[in-house]
């Protein structure tokens, strides 16, 4: 019993991160129809950018995880959103995504090429061992991963759903043109959402790399869990991009464990599947209507 | 440009790439003949993306498909080229029904990852299940036809065939699209509303586009193995459905020749960059976001905007 | 009032949205090779109407029925093959395809099997009846061209036709005149009436353009606010001084 606790609790600290993940990509795709096909990448660059300046900068991780969001919110925020899905958007969902099909490659074998095609070892922002609660024990890092998850999920939703420029967001994901006539500006808030994804990227990458090492494609498993999650959740549902990944992680770690560890990757395609034929707005999604 | 004026430059030009393929060193036949094939897969897979409409992410599923269903039967049982050919494109045929169906029925765009996983789950099947199909040790020393007792084992004859095979399989395609199932492709890609009120059954024709496309990644897969001589899971992965989606898409989704364009940029130029040595698919991929900016409907939509700009109305 | 033979019968159609009442019980029969004018001010429901009729929404009550078929909530594709066409408020024609392209496309599905038009002739033996449309339409200057490239008049007129394409026995035509050139819709008042009488379908027509309706129509129906206020000939509604309050009350 305490096994399986273990477990689930292991397994949800991992779906905590992919639920960040997928956070982001769902919220790109309701805010401005971005199927993100790099946003594996975009956990990984910032993990490099990290060890960059851990390592040649020789700065502590906090302020190297500071610098690396406004790195991130700068490449991957603002200028992606500039350079890439702007002048694509007007084309259709296909050009973009192939344009970020292509950002993929080039990003991973950028770093390939330009640092390293080793696995990089990466400082873990939570002390190392187990805290012990009564039966069971959990580590640091699994504790710590579901205090900074959670502290930001519950961050983002009260800014979404408490302040002004949240609720704006909030406005043209559900109806941009509905925004526009209100006067909120949905350029800006296009923006932030790109920023709150490069932002949350940053912290997948703090969260994951740690335990998975960097390697220019550690973004391949997470970037298509992360799309399973969303999916999974439901993809027009923010909340399901929680319950998606938490999914996934837990039902990983219980298939390693109980079943085989050759399976663990098949059960979220399992359950991706499963979702897609019996439920395909998502376990938490709204069934879309027949448009006319 | 009349349209025998454009017939006889495209027949010249195929001429042209025949005599010159006599020339060529080995390892560039190979990558000609590599284009063949994979042209074979990204044809079809235009098809169901840019004649139909739909996405699929799990074209090399049936290029997957129909390759190991060659080398299997030719290695392990001893089944002709000739045979195993009209079964994998049979098999891949009705696979894409079975797949497309309950896809189909519930929205559109859900094709699309019901592709993505079908992608996934056959290359784990490939993978995994080691009695059936060699685990990722594959299956080797497969062998070319013979065409009436001639046999195909050199580089050279066997381009010529695989050559002589994707222009047949084209122009079995452009026949298709050419017949009034074409147009309504076409109706039902361009507006599937009105599509639908004029009559167009769009999950009947939606779902024969992407099983006709199956098919011809099927057929490609084997001649793919009499190729390759040797295949294994990873010339299957996801990876490979999302590089013959973007063949599709840059080339010019749509347009008839959008898959040969697209095909010579996803095989040939990472090879012509390998000047660049270890960054040359680091460019490669920049490229294509280039590509994409610039000519969103394709390289070969670069016409449209000379007209554009040109002509004006 | 005489009793008029029904071909299609509304029976007491309601499309609500939460608490709006887009169409609230709307009743309303035409004969065979009947024109039907239904009118009133924006926001009525008239199109909300049609696309309940045509199956594009289903309603929230009431039935539909077409040759005495109950067809309340059938698919587009189901009232195609029965011979019930439409045009559209918003233009929905085949922007890539040619004019000739998009008529063909408008009725080839009716004609074989579809195995069939897979080894028929390219122009699935419609390309005759696609010229003949042509001509009536005065389009054979821009039949080769793209849909999408004509004008808006020109795609108005491309729309209609597509309608009539497959000689349907009952059309219903979403502002045909909207957005066309004035001096056009003369010419289009011409085409219906030699359409109605070639090919003998119903049609039931939304316009706002008052003459067009009182020259066109023998019959007219007039909603405001969802439900029908007046019907009758064009005189009678057009003299009716609720229709009158309605109009000018807007």
């Amino acid at each position: 019993m305490a096994d399986f606790l273990q477990l689930v609790i292991s397994g949800t600290a991992t779906g905590a991160i992919y639920a960040l993940a997928a956070l982001g990509f769902t919220l790109l795709w309701q805010a401005s129809n971005t199927i993100n096909f790099a946003q594996g990448e975009f956990v990984m660059l910032p993990a490099f950018i990290m060890l960059f300046f851990i390592t040649t900068a020789g700065l502590p991780l906090w302020l190297a995880f500071l610098l690396t969001c406004a790195v991130a919110m700068l490449l991957l925020g603002y200028t992606f959103k500039l350079a890439i899905v702007d002048p694509l958007i007007r084309h259709g969902v296909i050009p973009l995504v192939i344009a970020t099909l292509g950002l993929s490659i080039g990003l991973k074998q950028l770093v390939k090429a330009g640092v390293t095609a080793q696995a990089l070892p990466f400082p873990n922002p939570f002390p190392d061992g187990l805290l012990a609660l009564g039966d069971f024990k959990v580590s640091y890092a699994d504790v710590g991963t579901l205090v900074v998850a959670g502290a930001i999920v519950i961050g983002l939703q009260m800014f979404l759903n408490r302040t002004v420029t949240g609720r704006a967001m909030q406005a043209v994901a559900q109806n941009t043109d509905a925004a526009k006539v209100l006067g909120i500006n949905v350029k800006r808030m296009v923006l932030y959402t790109f920023l709150i994804n490069a932002v949350l990227a940053v912290v997948a990458a703090l969260l994951v790399t740690p335990t998975y090492l960097a390697k220019f494609d550690m973004g391949e498993s997470i970037g298509l869990k992360a799309f399973y999650a969303a999916i999974i959740g439901g993809f027009n549902q923010t909340r399901g991009a929680l319950l998606g990944g938490v999914l996934v992680g837990v039902l990983e770690n219980l298939t390693g464990a109980y079943i085989s560890p050759a399976y663990k990757e098949g059960v979220a395609l399992l359950l991706f599947l499963l979702v897609i034929i019996v439920r395909p707005e998502g376990l938490l999604g709204k069934s879309e209507e027949r448009k006319v | 440009m009349s349209k025998t004026v454009k017939m006889g430059i495209l027949v010249v030009a195929l001429a042209a790439l025949a005599v010159i393929a006599a020339f060529l060193k080995r390892s560039d036949v190979y990558l000609l003949t590599l284009c063949c094939v994979y042209l074979m897969a990204t044809f079809g897979l235009n098809l169901i993306v840019g004649y139909a409409g739909q996405m699929s992410i799990g074209q090399a599923a049936f290029w997957g498909i129909g390759a190991y269903i060659a080398g299997l039967l030719m290695t392990k049982m001893g089944i002709s080229f000739w045979a195993v050919l009209p079964l994998a494109a049979l098999t891949c045929f009705v696979v894409g029904l079975a797949l497309g169906f309950p896809a189909l029925r519930v929205q559109h765009h859900y094709l699309a990852f019901a592709t993505l996983g079908f992608n996934v789950l056959v290359y784990l099947v490939m993978r995994n299940e080691e009695q059936l199909t060699g685990g990722t040790f594959g299956v080797q020393n497969i062998p070319r036809p013979s065409l009436f007792g001639f046999s195909l084992d050199g580089d050279k004859a066997f381009f010529y065939f695989c050559y002589v095979s994707v222009i047949l399989l084209a122009l079995v395609l452009w026949w298709l699209l050419r017949s009034p199932w074409g147009r309504a492709f076409a109706a039902l890609r361009d507006n599937p509303i009105r599509a639908e009120s004029t009559g167009v059954n769009i999950t009947a024709y939606t779902l024969l586009a992407f099983a006709i496309g199956a098919a011809c990644a099927g057929i490609g897969g084997v001649y793919l193995a009499a190729l390759v001589n040797f295949i294994e899971p990873g010339q299957f992965h996801l990876s490979v459905s999302l590089m013959m989606l973007l063949a599709v898409i840059v080339g010019g989704s749509g347009r008839f020749f959008g898959p040969v364009l697209g095909t010579v940029v996803v095989i040939l130029l990472p090879e012509l960059l390998r000047f660049m040595q270890n960054w040359y698919l680091a460019i490669f991929g920049f490229a294509i976001i280039v590509m994409m900016v610039f000519l969103p409907g394709g390289l070969l939509s670069i016409g449209d905007r000379f007209k554009a700009s040109g002509g004006g109305k | 009032m005489t009793t008029r033979p029904s071909f299609l019968e509304v029976k007491g159609v309601r499309k609500h949205y939460g608490a709006i009442k887009a169409v609230d019980g709307v009743s309303l029969s035409v004969g065979p090779g009947e024109i039907v004018g239904v009118i009133g001010p924006n926001g009525s429901g008239k199109t909300t109407l049609f696309n309940s009729i045509l199956g594009q929404i289903s309603p929230s009550a009431g039935s539909v029925e077409f040759c005495g078929e109950d067809i309340t909530g059938m698919s587009p594709l189901e009232l195609s093959r029965r011979g019930v066409g439409r045009t559209f408020q918003t233009l929905q024609v085949f922007v890539k395809l040619s004019v000739r392209d998009n008529l063909i496309a408008a009725a080839q599905e009716f004609k074989g099997t579809m195995p069939g038009r897979l080894f028929a002739k390219p122009d699935a033996g419609l390309g005759h009846h696609a010229d003949e449309m042509i001509e009536l339409f005065r389009l054979r200057h821009v039949a080769h061209l793209p849909a999408g490239s004509l004008s808006y008049g020109q795609q108005k007129l491309i729309d209609i036709a597509m309608a009539f394409m497959p000689a349907p026995r009952l059309v219903l035509l979403d502002e045909p005149c909207a957005g066309v050139n004035p001096s056009l819709v003369d010419e289009l008042h011409d085409r219906l009436v030699e359409l109605n009488k070639t090919q003998g379908g119903s049609f039931v027509v939304i316009e706002h353009n008052m003459d067009f309706i009182m020259k066109l129509c023998p019959h007219v129906v007039c909603m405001v606010e969802g439900k029908v206020l007046a019907e009758g000939p064009p005189k009678d509604v057009q003299s009716n001084r609720q229709v009158l309050e309605a109009y000018l009350g807007n």
